[in-house]
């Protein structure tokens, strides 16, 4: 199909992309793939985990504390092992690694709609009705998850999360979602034998091409791209990257998972699906996944703010973030995944008569970490009651600027949108000078 | 300077005007590059042309909310100081660069326009929009240089772009003119269906033409070839989906390609909007347009499912349907509209008011919530006094008043508050009263949402009208007049704002009638035509960012409900599950459980995991849904093909219609034939056991099903 501009190098890639797809599967020879490339463990590649906290997390009570100020709220601050660096008191086990992440405290957006906000954090983009951006997860699929030739499947995969589009990028680049549990349903052809199914994707083969032929657009291409990952994927060794139960007893310990007897099984509570995410998502990287978005929901805490985060949320958050960042560093692999921890907005300062926090843009906090960072730091502040920041403010796009020179990924790389613009990843941000060093 | 690379400094430089950051050195750099090439100036007006009013109202708004009464810049200061870095430099200079790049554009539009454009169409064409485009929640306060910059719009970037190329006194483009040669040979396409126009009882043939007129003058003013009319098959699967949410049987699909009755087409749509699953489609639509796919806490499914079956079974009007859903009251399982609202009435209502705004007025005034909408006039203010006429009711879950052991959820009247207290961006409070473009309502009113419901549907062309036929038309050909279907705010650019007016008025004038919106845009030439392209139509995609011309069919992909229900139809497995409504819907519900996400926000939002995914091709490949219907089981369609006593090349014709509504192409019937071949060489062992044919034939099945050709509605 022709397109009225020359598009850049994102569509030239997709393309090349696919003739690569098509020349591997689905083909008589689908089942020896599988064999030739058995899953191997690559601990130094570079990776990306997004820990997305769906429905806006209060960041004044997590990562800025305002102690004294009428924003305050009940909780205290405690050191952490970075110097200088305070949390809440119900984040002690994050404290405990906290020089090995950071905090940006001065982040302004624009957006405090859940829908607007989910948008701006992922792409970097404000929402515009002439282009759809990639979420920047499937910018990492694109730049670091197309080069590893080893890696069948996704480069980009979002557990227990929504999807997010990947926009101009293609659909080769979407997320794919998977359950905390790990099992992918559907991904077992029964019983029909691996050489009935070659067959059958022969036959599927036929159909689409005269699909596509009678151009009807993208979408038929589409189709057919994602049935060859589809393919890939069913036929994988990496997808044993996915079964978290695999791991042995003293590091499912280290998440705060398998306690009293070792049971794995059917009793554990919702509660744990986040631990258990994470440490799928460090299993992920182990496979060579660039970018795996691990999402906790629940913060849109409009009302009982404080007994929730004490009691429910903050336990979760804090167990699940220690241990990842444990293991990681006993693997020696804290220096090559870059942690991120973000919402689509924070919470405000101002505390309503229902005892919670609404929407909040103008000044709150993210999280990052790993990645070789210049960790241990608290960048940017807000003023003494979190109203405002009072310092060098930062986007979206800066944050993804940063995980992109943390992955050794240019900042200066610009995709062209399917209407001919040229975009710019992270939005044109700029990698945090206090943390790129 | 090579020419990519000055395009390249006008993108990003207008890319930085866009954005509010452009340095005044920056800015005359590119009215520079703008004056000197006119590659860059071609550039330019395709880029705004793209960018539409967002762009200027957002310059506008800037400027304007600097003006000179004290409250409104604090304001606007208090947002540009904590909003982001892009806004944050002081507000003169904000001011400045605002007014520059306003009047510098408008003066370079104004002048390029003059240049290339005869008078007369702009006129005509702005005379329609402002026509079309009232206001409808705010008033308007037009400046001088807001009229001036959309005057400057208002035409569509293929047509700029051509005429461009074709007057610019340098540029005497040989190709450009070819373009133009080839394109006016434009055949007016299906005359065939314009004279098969029959004066059927509750038909409008005037309307009917006049939106095909205004469709060919479209497509005339762009140099668009339209594509040629769909064949029957193509045509008959997609009336299918579209209005009863799955595709035609095989039987269907031969009895319609028999049929030699000249308005066969228009007799079909009318038998679908009789039947009982364009009741089950649209309620289906919109049960998850109102509450969603994942069900919201208190809210009773099956109750607002039977209040919405019984509003299309008896095709009530819209108005009557969303007065009774706004204005409901009372006991969920009972007054199954009161749903919605027990669904959204969360968190001081704020939820219940933007959903409402943006499902009934296809309005987005939810980040106005906060502070003024950044790029159209749609104040705080006017969210909050929204908001306030929900404030006379709340959820209540109790015991059943005469079966205390048995608990309802209820939405009950409550004491209004009188007035609605928000929060400025500067932190003070400000009190809001119910008020709906600009008329208000008092609190005692003892119906207040009744009331609100009354102003909605006020007048000639009201808002709620204009918003479902945009709706409907983004359903049928999935683009909508506006780049996004529940944006239809002041600064949202109406791509043919004749045909949208004239379809709103006389949608009121027929009393809303619903069924009746759906036949004139079935019998429009546009809906006949082909998704194929043509020769040189390429253009026409909205997925690239072009605003739509409808000149071909655009392909959309299959709800998850759409392609369950389709299975069931193509695999005959419908038998299977029974008749019983409830039942069948419960299985489908427990089917697209999978493909659903709730984000978990007081706004209810989720996600659909189905669309062109991973999981959905294999669910496709392996599902059980999928394994069930493929084997040669008694009763399953493909036991009855294989045991019929039909030839070999009717079998796999009975295959193909099933699945996609026509005749298997020579490559496919080779590919099973050899598959055959195949099969009676090396016959395999186990599970997989079959003759050669039966196997054969399940694979095809198999792979139709799963082919693109399928899942998309074309």
């Amino acid at each position: 199909m022709l397109f009225p501009t020359p598009d850049g190098m994102s569509r030239r890639h997709f393309m090349r992309h696919m003739a690569a797809a098509a020349a591997t599967v689905p083909t008589m020879e689908f089942i020896r793939h599988v064999q030739a490339n058995a899953a191997t463990a690559k601990k130094n590649q570079k990776a990306c985990i997004l820990m997305w906290m769906g429905g806006g997390p209060p960041t004044i009570d997590i990562w800025d504390l305002k102690p004294g100020s009428k924003n305050g709220g009940e909780f205290r601050p405690i050191d952490t092992a970075a110097k200088g660096v305070q949390i809440s008191e119900h984040m002690p086990k994050t404290a405990a690694v906290f020089d090995n992440l950071s905090i940006v405290r001065s982040m302004s957006t624009r957006e405090a709609d859940h829908g607007r906000g989910r948008y701006y954090m992922h792409t970097g983009y404000v929402p515009n009705p002439t282009v759809v951006h990639p979420v920047f997860g499937s910018v990492i699929a694109h730049e670091a998850g197309g080069k590893r030739k080893d890696l069948e499947i996704p480069g980009f995969i979002s557990i227990g999360g929504g999807a997010g589009s990947p926009g101009y990028l293609g659909q080769m680049n979407a997320p794919f979602v998977v359950d905390s549990n790990g099992r992918i349903r559907n991904s077992d052809t029964g019983e029909i034998t691996e050489s009935r199914m070659s067959q059958r994707l022969n036959m599927l083969g036929v159909i689409e091409k005269n699909f596509i032929d009678s151009k009807r657009g993208d979408l038929p291409q589409s189709h057919k791209d994602v049935y060859s990952k589809a393919v890939n994927l069913m036929t994988s060794k990496q997808m044993e990257a996915f079964n978290v139960d695999k791991e042995d007893q003293k590091t499912k310990e280290l998440y705060g998972l398998g306690g009293g007897g070792g049971g794995m099984g059917m009793g554990m509570g919702a509660n744990n699906a986040f631990a258990r995410s994470l440490l799928m998502a460090r299993r992920l990287v182990e496979v060579g996944v660039p970018f795996i978005e691990v999402e906790l929901g629940g913060w849109d805490l409009h009302n009982n703010v404080f007994n929730t985060l004490k009691t429910q949320r903050l336990p979760v958050l804090d167990a699940a973030i220690g241990g990842l960042v444990t293991d990681l560093k006993q693997r020696g692999m804290i220096n090559d995944v870059t942690l991120v921890w973000m919402g689509e907005f924070a919470r405000t300062p101002r505390i309503n008569q229902d005892v919670g926090r609404d929407h909040w843009a103008a000044s709150w906090s993210v999280m990052i970490g790993g990645g070789g960072l210049k960790n241990g730091q608290a960048v940017g502040a807000t003023d003494a009651d979190g109203i405002a920041c009072a310092t060098k403010t930062y986007q979206p796009g800066d944050i993804w600027a940063t995980v992109a020179h943390a992955m050794g990924i240019p900042t200066n790389i610009v995709h062209t949108s399917k209407n001919g613009r040229p975009m710019k990843i992270a939005n044109g941000g700029t990698p945090i000078a206090e943390l790129i060093g | 300077m090579s020419a990519p690379d000055a395009n390249t400094e006008v993108l990003e430089l207008l890319e930085l005007l866009l954005e509010e950051r452009i340095s005044p050195e920056q800015f005359q750099r590119l009215e520079q590059l703008v004056r000197a090439d006119r590659e860059a100036r071609r550039t330019y007006l395709r880029y705004l042309d793209l960018h539409g009013s967002l762009h200027w109202n957002a310059a506008l708004g800037g400027s304007k909310s600097n003006g000179e009464k004290p409250t409104q810049s604090r304001v606007s200061n208090d947002e540009a100081g904590d909003s982001s870095k892009y806004v944050s430099h002081t507000s003169p200079r904000r001011t400045l660069v605002s007014s520059l790049s306003v009047l510098m554009t408008v003066f370079v539009v104004a002048g390029i326009w003059t240049l290339f454009r005869g008078a007369d169409h702009v006129d005509l064409v702005q005379q329609e929009r402002n026509a079309t485009n009232p206001p409808a929640v705010v008033e308007e306060q037009q400046s001088p240089e807001q009229d001036k910059s959309r005057s400057s719009q208002s035409v569509g970037p293929i047509a700029l772009d051509l005429n461009a190329d074709k007057v610019t006194p340098e540029g005497n483009k040989s190709e450009a003119t070819d373009t133009r040669s080839v394109a006016t040979n434009t055949p007016t396409p299906n005359a065939a269906i314009d004279n098969e126009k029959t004066s059927k009882p509750g038909s409008n043939e005037s309307l009917v033409a006049f939106v095909n007129r205004e469709l060919h003058r479209v497509w005339e003013d762009n140099d668009q070839q339209p594509a040629s009319v769909a064949d029957d098959g193509e045509w008959v699967r997609r009336a299918y989906l579209d209005v009863v949410g799955h595709i035609p049987t095989a039987k269907q699909v031969r009895e319609f390609a028999s049929d030699k009755r000249a308005n066969k087409r228009e007799l079909l749509v009318e038998d679908l909007l009789d039947g009982k699953d364009y009741v089950r489609n649209w309620t289906t639509i919109w049960t998850n347009l109102l509450i969603g796919r994942t069900n919201p806490r208190q809210v009773n499914r099956s109750s607002l499912q039977r209040f919405l079956r019984e509003a299309f079974d008896r095709n009530r009007p819209w108005d009557q349907v969303v007065t009774e859903i706004v204005a409901a009251e009372g006991n969920t399982e009972e007054n199954g509209a009161a749903n919605f609202l027990v669904a959204h009435l969360n968190n001081q209502a704020v939820p219940a008011t933007a959903i409402t705004a943006k499902l009934f007025l296809c309005q987005q005034v939810q980040c106005t919530q906060c502070h003024d909408h950044p790029f159209n006039d749609l104040k705080q203010d006017s969210f909050w006094s929204f908001n306030s006429f929900f404030k006379d009711i709340k959820v209540v879950d109790r015991p059943k008043p005469g079966n205390p052991k048995v608990r309802e959820t209820v939405l009950v009247h409550n004491q209004h508050p009188g007035a609605i207290y928000y929060e400025l961006r500067n932190g003070l409070m400000k009190a809001a009263y119910p008020r709906y473009d600009g008329e208000p309502v008092s609190t005692d009113a003892a119906d207040l949402r009744g009331e609100l419901a009354k102003l909605m549907r006020q007048g000639e062309s009201p808002q709620l009208a204009r918003a479902f036929v945009n709706r409907m038309w983004q359903y049928f050909f999935g683009a909508a007049f506006t780049s996004q279907v529940d944006d239809m705010g002041p600064h949202a650019r109406v791509s043919h704002p004749t045909i949208l007016d004239r379809l709103t008025r006389e949608f009121v004038a027929n009393g809303y009638d619903v069924k009746q919106l759906i036949r004139w845009i079935a019998r429009t030439d546009a809906y006949q035509l082909t998704s194929r392209f043509g020769v040189g139509e390429y253009r026409d995609d909205p997925s690239l960012g072009f605003e739509p011309l409808f000149s071909r069919m655009y392909v959309k992909r299959m709800t998850v409900e759409q392609a369950f229900d389709s299975l069931l139809i193509a695999t005959d497995a419908r038998q299977a599950f029974g008749s019983n409504w409830d039942e069948v819907e419960q299985r489908r519900q427990k089917w697209l459980d999978q493909f659903v996400r709730s984000f978990e926000t007081d706004e209810n939002d989720e996600a659909d995991l189905f669309d062109g995914t991973i999981p959905q091709a294999l669910m496709m490949m392996n599902g059980e849904l999928i394994q069930q219907a493929l084997k040669p089981s008694k009763g399953t369609y493909i036991d009855q093909i294989i045991r019929s006593k039909s030839t070999d090349d009717q079998k796999i014709d009975a295959i193909a219609f099933a699945a996609l509504s026509r005749k298997p192409t020579a490559s496919e019937v080779s590919a099973v034939r050899a598959l055959m071949r195949e099969n009676a060489a090396h016959r395999p062992a186990g599970a997989d056991r079959g003759t050669p044919l039966s196997m054969a034939l399940q694979d095809l099945f198999w792979a139709y099903l799963n082919s693109n050709e399928f899942i998309l509605i074309h």
